[in-house]
């Protein structure tokens, strides 16, 4: 087909090649976040300390309150959602308490958690290095001899790695205790019922300790990738933030399936 | 100690500043409204472009919901063996609940940073003042045909990501514990009515509304300066988060 041609069909059939584009487009994103795990494989003893503690300070304390804030609604909704059908198939209010507390656990906890530090931490790496990266301050590192990847991209990740597990254990504890309030005031579900963590197995939290910990690789590697492959001045910065939020959602979304999975296969 | 004040009134003050502009946002694209000036070419082209970067996203995202929906009922099904309830979880937590959410979310991820990035570039190079010097108006030209696009958007995507959520959750329940699909689509079509359906969609084109506003609003008051893109998109993506939870707390207290 001549470039004319190619060209006219493009214009003919706007979706499916603006689909087409789309994929061939994440699909070298992947290849790219593909290579820079490499990378952090082979060097991960080569990480700076100091800016790996001041990366976990930013993902744990400085997305607290959003967090929370958000943690807070959700454990409200999950628990009327719960409760609503609760009433209406089973008739019995009383497992509410210790099932959400398991469902945080293992699902809501961790995905929520991660997707609030996608948008938060995973957008602010993007922005940072996608800016470094168009100014050519990533050259500049290069050339004083400090490797980008021991500076940049290691002290996030290993940020993240460090950070996200107490991150998500503070927001579950703020989503439990909005559900206990929720399901006091809402559905008369007293405290002594809700409080009980007869649902929940070592099965349970291993999973939702595993998830943590993937995600907590997960969202810094795909948006220091992003950042590190900006390109052409601010719209390309901005283009950075989006791809790495998106690119750290769905990541999140498909890790949490191959951990789910793997823990229902492997612990039950 | 002081800082926590400092700090927490920074918080309160950047809230209600924000709250402020996105209500005057609000504001003057329902004065367009009722005039009916909607540019219709704008609003096909923004629903064009909002289908080609969101669906396939979209629908992806919709797959894992429903595969990871099942896994969470398998620990019960093991328990319990309450087989006949697979549908049924699946089926009322990703409609009512999962699928407009992560939808949403997905959606300001994509297409409101879009919209936001693009704004803020028109903001920053001086072309909203240039609109404004051709008398030519910025709601009526792009903010109310493009909020319109990304209400219609989200419902018509929600109704694919709920779809896509079904069939993949029917498939991994018959993997994973040799559910039939008559069961399953069984218990999904007794145990739910319609409403529980509706509910997904209606909480969809709010959700699709609330993007909309907010993205403008951090679009067109974006700083000036080459980080005034980046910094705009990233504070827009946390405060739609932040609305979109907020919205569906209101909305799931409201109607049960």
């Amino acid at each position: 087909m001549s470039a004319e041609a190619n060209t006219q069909a493009r214009k003919d059939i706007p979706l499916i090649s603006g689909l087409g584009r789309w994929v061939i487009a994440e699909l070298s994103a992947l290849r790219t976040a593909w290579r820079l795990w490499q990378g952090v494989c082979r060097s991960w003893r080569t990480v700076e300390w100091h800016a790996a503690i001041q990366q976990t300070h930013e993902v744990t304390n400085r997305s607290a309150l959003l967090v929370f804030v958000v943690m807070a609604f959700t454990g409200a909704i999950l628990i009327v959602q719960g409760g609503t059908q609760a009433q209406r198939i089973v008739g019995d209010l009383s497992p509410i308490g210790p099932a959400f507390l398991q469902l945080l656990i293992r699902e809501f906890g961790p995905v929520i958690t991660a997707f609030m530090i996608a948008a938060r931490y995973g957008a602010g790496i993007a922005a940072e290095l996608g800016s470094m990266k168009v100014t050519e301050q990533v050259d500049a590192l290069r050339l004083a001899g400090a490797p980008p990847m021991s500076y940049l991209v290691l002290p996030r990740i290993y940020g993240g790695l460090l950070g996200m597990l107490p991150i998500i254990v503070f927001g579950s504890v703020v989503a439990y205790y909005a559900g206990a309030v929720t399901a006091f005031y809402g559905f008369g579900v007293g405290w002594d019922t809700y409080f009980s963590t007869s649902f929940v197995k070592l099965a349970d939290v291993s999973v939702g300790v595993a998830k943590s910990l993937a995600f907590g690789i997960a969202v810094p590697l795909m948006s220091c990738d992003a950042g590190l492959n900006a390109r052409g001045g601010a719209a390309g910065v901005g283009q950075a933030t989006t791809r790495a939020v998106i690119s750290s959602s769905v990541l999140v979304l498909f890790l949490d399936l191959v951990v789910g999975t793997l823990g229902y296969v492997l612990l039950g | 100690m002081l800082r926590l004040v400092t700090n927490v009134g920074a918080v309160a003050l950047n809230f209600v500043t924000e709250t402020g502009g996105i209500s005057l946002v609000l504001g003057r694209m329902f004065k367009r409204l009722f005039r009916m000036k909607i540019d219709g070419d704008e609003f096909f082209r923004s629903m064009r472009s909002y289908g080609e970067q969101s669906l396939l996203i979209i629908m992806l995202t919709a797959a894992f919901t429903g595969v990871i929906m099942v896994l969470q009922t398998a620990v019960y099904v093991k328990k319990f063996g309450v087989y006949d309830l697979v549908g049924w979880f699946a089926g009322f937590s990703t409609f009512r609940e999962v699928a407009p959410l992560l939808i949403g979310l997905m959606f300001s991820g994509r297409v409101g940073a879009n919209n936001c990035s693009e704004l803020a570039t028109m903001r920053i190079t001086e072309q909203l003042d240039a609109l404004r010097i051709l008398a030519l108006d910025v709601y009526e030209l792009m903010i109310l045909p493009r909020t319109l696009a990304m209400v219609l958007s989200m419902g018509i995507l929600t109704v694919f990501g709920n779809l896509m959520a079904v069939l993949s959750g029917a498939l991994s329940a018959r993997l994973l514990f040799d559910l039939e699909y008559n069961t399953f689509f069984f218990s999904l079509f007794d145990r739910l009515q319609p409403e529980d359906y509706l509910i997904g969609i209606e909480k969809a084109l709010v959700y699709g509304f609330v993007v909309a506003i907010i993205s403008s609003h951090f679009g067109l008051n974006a700083q000036s300066g080459s980080r005034g893109v980046g910094r705009a998109v990233n504070a827009q993506v946390v405060a739609c988060a932040v609305a979109l939870f907020c919205v569906d707390y209101v909305m799931t207290s409201l109607i049960r």
